[in-house]
């Protein structure tokens, strides 16, 4: 087993899911490492969720592995089970159940793993209501405690599907803090999110999902790396020879043309960028690029979920 | 499977475990048996309590224990649902509790004065009653 396999918290190798006839999930690989943020990124339905559900064992996968700490998803004890910790918005508790008592029942189900000082200290810093019902929580107090639940636990791999959704800025900040808490701790965490910028602090690596597959993946660094829009000084009357360079060599080059580039300018955007096959561009186009510009995580994303289906791996 | 099992079948209220633990081991044991797959909902909380004429918050209370336990899952709206991991927890669950009554019966018979070889007789004998399935 190579170094990077015993540090894997998380392996999943051709993950498949139906629901039905409609595949959800078309051949996932994933592979989260000890102490590090993996963050599932991809439109509504592009399969986060659902990947999420097949780690933390909810889902039953129909094809491929899925390990967690080892081993198979599907088949941990109750012991391994209570290394993993989830936070979601859906939970079957009673609305009129109080915080404390809530608190009381999952310190009583994770007595093996529950750090009472833990609980105490992030109660504290969250402010959390101790008294209040369940139900009468705002959704920042609601996450908030799920959050405490979670972390008191002490878990060695965080599982959160939209954590951050319909938080304030200061529940978000909340949320960054006990999310790189846990991973310094030696947790690793998997998260799927919609806000890139949260995304962009916190995450070691990020997968695009697009219907079910990985289409781009990798450290953010390497994301920018591969990743670039180039500015092309388009003479008159190359406009043609342009687009048909961007054309052929499209294999590795996926291009989004601004056609509204004035002044003879083009903007093109590289997955896969290399000086040498930016200069084999240049050669065939007849055009000589103006800038090479990294781009953020959020504009990768739109350019890649927007884009043809393409591997750059 | 359904005798022992039944999930709406009267809870006894006069046994010494409690009511909800009656209810969960039912539960587990249906899934740990297979009656529920995994992705199956349960019952709702409503209907549950109805049929077994229990306070819903009882039936809550299982479900949530049930969740944490890595059992079953909620989703927003939608009810509750049995978990991709299930089916082999609960038949560990199963298993300690069958372990749990052997542990006993292996007291009883020391105590009654009957050797380990009368045990598995009695074993096989029991097993012969209900037809040989067990």
């Amino acid at each position: 087993m190579n170094a990077q396999a015993e540090r894997a918290v998380v392996e999943l190798v051709g993950v498949t899911k139906y629901f039905g006839s409609e595949q959800v999930l078309a051949g996932v690989d994933l592979c989260v490492a000890r102490g590090t943020v993996t963050a599932l990124l991809g439109r509504n339905g592009s399969g986060k969720s659902t990947t999420l559900r097949i780690v933390g064992g909810l889902l039953a996968r129909d094809g491929g592995e899925a390990r967690v700490f080892g081993r198979d998803a599907e088949a941990l004890t109750l012991d391994e089970r209570g290394r993993l910790a989830w936070v979601t918005d859906a939970s079957s508790a009673w609305a009129g159940t109080r915080v404390k008592d809530e608190l009381a029942l999952v310190r009583r189900v994770r007595a093996g793993r529950w750090s009472a000082a833990r609980e105490q200290e992030l109660v504290a810093r969250f402010e959390i209501p101790l008294t209040k019902r369940l139900g009468a929580l705002s959704k920042g107090q609601q996450t908030r405690l799920r959050i405490a639940m979670a972390l008191a636990a002490e878990p060695e791999l965080l599982l959160m599907d939209e954590p951050a959704l319909g938080l304030d800025a200061f529940a978000r900040r909340d949320l960054l803090e006990s999310i790189v808490e846990a991973v310094d701790g030696g947790c690793a965490v998997l998260i799927s999110s919609h806000l890139l910028e949260d995304v962009e602090r916190v995450a070691d690596q990020v997968c695009l999902l697009r219907q079910g597959r990985i289409v781009a993946s990798g450290t953010l660094d390497e994301l920018r790396e591969r990743y670039r829009r180039v500015r092309f000084a388009v003479p008159p009357g190359s406009e043609a020879r342009f687009t048909a360079a961007v054309a052929h060599v499209s294999g590795f080059l996926r291009l989004t043309v601004d056609l509204e580039g004035s002044r003879g300018e083009r903007v093109a955007v590289i997955g896969g960028y290399d000086d040498a096959r930016l200069a084999e561009l240049e050669a065939q186009a007849g055009v000589r690029q103006l800038d090479v510009r990294r781009m953020s995580l959020a504009e990768i994303y739109l350019e890649v979920l927007a884009g043809a289906e393409e591997h750059h791996a | 499977m359904s005798d022992a099992l039944g999930l709406t079948d009267p809870v006894d209220f006069k046994s010494e475990v409690p009511v909800y633990e009656q209810i969960r081991r039912r539960i587990q044991a249906a899934i740990g048996s297979g009656a529920f797959a995994p992705d199956d909902p349960l019952p709702s909380v409503r209907s549950l309590a109805r049929s077994l004429m229990v306070n819903p918050n009882t039936v809550m209370r299982v479900y949530r224990e049930l969740e944490l336990a890595g059992v079953v899952w909620s989703r927003q709206g939608r009810g509750v649902f049995v978990t991709g991991a299930a089916r082999g927890q609960c038949r560990e669950d199963g298993c300690e509790l069958v372990r749990a009554r052997m542990r006993e019966a292996i007291e009883l018979a020391h105590r009654a004065g009957i050797p380990a070889r009368e045990l598995a007789r009695l074993w096989n004998e029991v097993r012969e009653e209900r037809g040989g399935t067990a």
